[in-house]
């Protein structure tokens, strides 16, 4: 397999400069310009093809660069979850316990804070000229905690480990159209895909794909091998976790030395979120989760920034598509008439959310992301009217099946019990049924009345969202939703490499959920934590904690 | 004496391996996927039936409960959905620290709660025994939640003397490093039973105070000192002893919410994850775990109770 073609540099150059074409006429803004050219690898490029002045502007944000950074000293750090083992991260559900992972293992490319792709282990990336096969160039002189050093053939090892059925990897499913990963030569690998995908690159960052050793022998917490910023000196399970810097990680701080600047990272349970106050009030605790509707509380602290970001985590009522009440559109049109959307941020998140109209694309947060539309207004005279056509005058009884409140802290509660306010004077009197087993039965088992609510996290690009939850053969169509023309689109949105085309597929994309698809979205939550005051950290949007680059002041 | 506590710890066998059988015909009825829990949401169907086939989740009840029970006596408890990790090795560390905390709420509640209990009986009507009386009614009735933010806001907050989090930090429980985080806790257990002992305490001392033995003892010409204290007293701590011994199964295994409160890792949290997220493996340890304690306590109970009241054989 010969590297890049000279056909396929010319094609990827023509792809880039057609985005900058768009971005000249002011179709794309400057910085999805650049987050395309970052996925078809050709970041450098785009910013020379910059003004001087804006290229300054496209270098990515580093909030270290501000001041310089202090080596040294111990974090404290509880991620809402408890400290829990795991044999692979192949089989990772869930992004809290990936966080362990990300210590420990490196990425081929990651997303910053701010959403952008960046460089890890891989170096650069191209597609070929048909799209079908992207060429990775990987990065020389980077060495496992074990001594090994890294190369193509780990990359082989972990992306086959991913695809191979026997391992029940996530990954296979988000990654459905690659078809094989090959080793081009020691730093370059080719991955195959059976059709075009303009996001392939993201999926190298999916939580599952940490790059392991090719001679790794299972059982991540007995041999936790990884190429990332710290090693683990000991764990108790559902107590605390302590990692310890490594001397000769490859990615170098701002002062020119080796990160990460911390010595020891400790992750800590704190089930109980009085608990973890507490320990932050007596200056135990440096960081955690923190619910914004407590932020009163948490800004009587005197060591610690109450901290937000936008996220696009959303809440989802869930009406299954193919059975009854559901399968007349005017039941599920009423039900989305009852929520005032405003009333979603404000009660449940004190404001700090933004209002969303029942598709799952939070503007600003994926690329191409449509600008945020007026949501639909509670009209609570019209969704009785469409109650009544639909042939229930008296109203509709509904059990709304969720995961119980022991399970998730709440967090589904907290919205079932807001929708039952919300939807009693239309018509509809929901039961509230949580579910300790919701996770067996949640994606075909909505309950005797097809209805219930779940909670998503963002997804690394609006492709993989729609592709798992909306498509009609996605994984996890938790609504059971099919549109064929929906699902049209979708194939041509992610086969597309045109960005102003891609821009008018999306808007169709979520123009279609939002009018047709059974699920309510009300809104779009930030995420918030308690930082102390004296460590520097950046919330991620999407959840992700990586302390290599953190520091803390004494 | 001998054969009795061989008898109790057979009663004790036998009511574990009825329960051991209750909760697996208990978990027949509650559908869990045990391959799910393990292999996680994102697994397929195929390699969740691959690993039922693999770990026997699927065979007749008979063989799966054969096949665990024989686990069990030879000490391996299994590895929790939960936690991904063997249980026997949490559950003993967990154990020790949860031992440490109810020695250290038995140390404050025996002394203040039976001389409370004393001092009201011996000035019934009196202020003393108001002012003890009304304590004790405060006690009994606050929560042991509220008690516990009640003490964190005054000795952490106000006076910033002791820590309100009781997080260990390093191997197992080790007094000279963490003695400073068990006395909240330890004091919020104790402040929750203290009232309801030193209760129990008053009755039975005015009770004793008023027997004819001790009117004999009285005219007898005996200094009213030696009357208390010889006399009385042995026969008054019968009833509250019995009631500290039966509330020693909940100071070990049931403080859950204590251990939240507090982020002290002891065994009632454990175990209340475990009922809450259907972690099987998990909630039979602990069933078999609460059994020995509870045995072993009433055991203690027993014997201290015919070492104060000769009365009593145990033969």
């Amino acid at each position: 397999m010969k590297l890049f073609g000279p056909k396929a540099i010319k094609a990827n150059e023509e792809r880039v400069r057609e985005a900058h074409f768009q971005y000249t006429q002011n179709r794309i803004s400057r910085r999805e310009f650049l987050r395309f050219a970052s996925t078809v690898g050709a970041s450098a490029m785009a910013i020379s093809l910059l003004p001087p002045r804006e290229r300054l502007l496209a270098r990515p944000a580093r909030l270290a660069q501000d001041m310089a950074p202090v080596r040294g000293g111990t974090i404290y750090n509880s991620l809402g979850i408890d400290t829990r083992r795991f044999d692979d991260p192949a089989r990772l559900d869930m992004v809290f316990v990936s966080n362990y992972v990300r210590q420990i293992c490196d990425y081929l490319v990651v997303l910053d804070p701010d959403l952008n792709l960046q460089p890890s282990l891989a170096t650069s990336w191209m597609p070929s000229e048909d799209g079908k096969t992207w060429t990775v160039t990987l990065r020389e002189g980077v060495k496992f905690n074990h001594g090994k050093d890294f190369n193509a053939d780990d990359v082989v090892f972990t992306f086959e480990r991913l695809l191979n059925p026997d391992n029940s990897s996530g990954w296979a499913g988000a990654a459905n159209y690659v078809t094989g990963v090959e080793k081009v030569d020691d730093y370059t690998v080719n991955f195959f895909t059976n059709r075009v995908v303009g996001d392939f690159i993201y999926t190298l960052f999916l939580y599952h794909a940490a790059i392991l050793p090719s001679d790794w022998p299972g059982d991540f917490f007995t041999n936790p091998w990884g190429t990332g910023p710290f090693t683990i000196e000991e764990h108790v399970p559902d107590e605390y976790i302590r990692f310890k810097r490594r001397e000769d990680y490859w990615q170098m701080g701002a002062d020119g030395k080796s990160l990460p600047y911390l010595d020891t990272v400790e992750f800590v349970s704190y089930p109980d979120e009085a608990a973890r106050f507490s320990a932050m009030q007596e200056g135990s605790l440096h960081m955690g989760p923190a619910s914004i509707t407590l932020r009163d509380q948490y800004l009587t602290l005197p060591n610690h920034d109450f901290q937000t970001v936008q996220t696009g985590n959303l809440h989802i009522g869930i009406m299954k598509f193919n059975e009854e009440p559901w399968t007349n559109p005017n039941v599920v049109e009423a039900l989305k008439l009852s929520v005032d959307r405003k009333a979603y941020a404000d009660t449940l998140y004190l404001g700090f959310a933004i209002e969303a109209d029942d598709h799952p694309i939070a503007p600003g947060m994926y690329p191409l992301a449509p600008a945020n539309q007026t949501p639909r207004q509670q009209d609570y005279e019209k969704a009785r009217a469409l109650l009544a056509e639909a042939g229930y005058p008296d109203g509709l009884d509904l059990t709304v099946d969720y995961i119980d409140p022991g399970s998730d802290g709440g967090f589904a509660d907290g919205f079932a019990q807001f929708l039952v306010g919300q939807l009693e004077p239309a018509g509809f009197r929901l039961t509230l049924a949580p579910n300790p087993d919701f996770w067996t039965t949640w994606l075909d088992d909505w309950g005797p009345n097809h209805f219930g609510v779940s909670n998503w996290a963002q997804k690394n690009t609006a492709s993989e969202m729609l592709n798992l939850a909306y498509y009609s053969k996605g994984v996890w169509n938790e609504s059971h939703w099919s549109n064929p023309e929906f699902d049209r689109l979708l194939e041509a949105f992610d086969s597309e490499l045109d960005q102003e085309k891609r821009r008018g597929q999306l808007e169709q994309l979520t123009n279609l959920i939002s009018d047709q698809a059974s699920v309510l979205i009300p809104g779009f939550r930030q995420d918030a934590a308690a930082i102390a005051k004296n460590v520097h950290y950046r919330l991620h949007p999407q959840a992700y904690v990586w302390m290599g680059d953190t520091w803390v002041t004494p | 004496m001998l054969r009795f506590i061989l008898r109790r710890l057979g009663t004790m066998l036998l009511t574990m391996l009825v329960l051991s059988i209750l909760i697996f015909v208990i978990s027949e009825v509650v559908p869990t996927d045990p391959a799910l829990k393990i292999l996680g949401r994102e697994s397929t169907p195929q390699a969740r039936a691959a690993l039922s086939e693999k770990m026997g989740f699927n065979r007749p009840l008979p063989e799966r409960y054969w096949n665990w029970i024989t686990h069990f006596v030879r000490g391996d408890f299994g590895e929790s959905y939960r936690l991904g990790a063997p249980i026997q090795p949490l559950v003993a560390r967990r154990l020790t620290n949860s031992l440490f905390l109810a020695a250290s709420a038995l140390l404050i509640i025996i002394p203040v709660s039976l001389l409370l209990g004393v001092v009201a009986g011996l000035n019934e009507g009196r202020w003393p025994d108001r002012v003890i009386s009304i304590g004790s009614l405060l006690s009994i009735s606050l929560p042991d939640f509220v008690m516990g933010v009640l003490l964190i806001t005054i000795f952490s907050w106000w006076l910033k003397v002791l820590p309100a989090d009781s997080s260990l930090r390093g191997d197992n429980i080790d007094l000279a490093l963490h003695g400073r985080k068990l006395i909240l806790p330890a004091a919020t257990a104790a402040l929750v039973l203290i009232g309801y002992i030193a209760r129990v305490t008053r009755v039975s001392m005015i009770e004793v105070m008023a027997s004819p033995y001790i009117r004999t003892a009285v005219l007898k010409g005996l200094p009213r000192r030696t009357v208390i204290v010889r006399h009385a007293l042995r026969n008054a701590l019968i009833a509250p002893i019995a009631i500290i011994t039966t509330q020693i199964n909940w100071l070990i295994g049931g403080l859950i919410v204590i251990e939240q409160l507090f982020n002290y890792p002891g065994l009632g949290s454990l175990f209340a994850r475990a009922a809450l997220e259907n972690d099987l493996p998990m909630i039979e340890a602990s069933a078999m775990t609460a059994i020995v304690l509870i045995v072993l306590s009433q055991l203690i109970a027993d014997l201290l109770y015919s070492a104060l009241n000769p009365r009593v054989r145990l033969s």
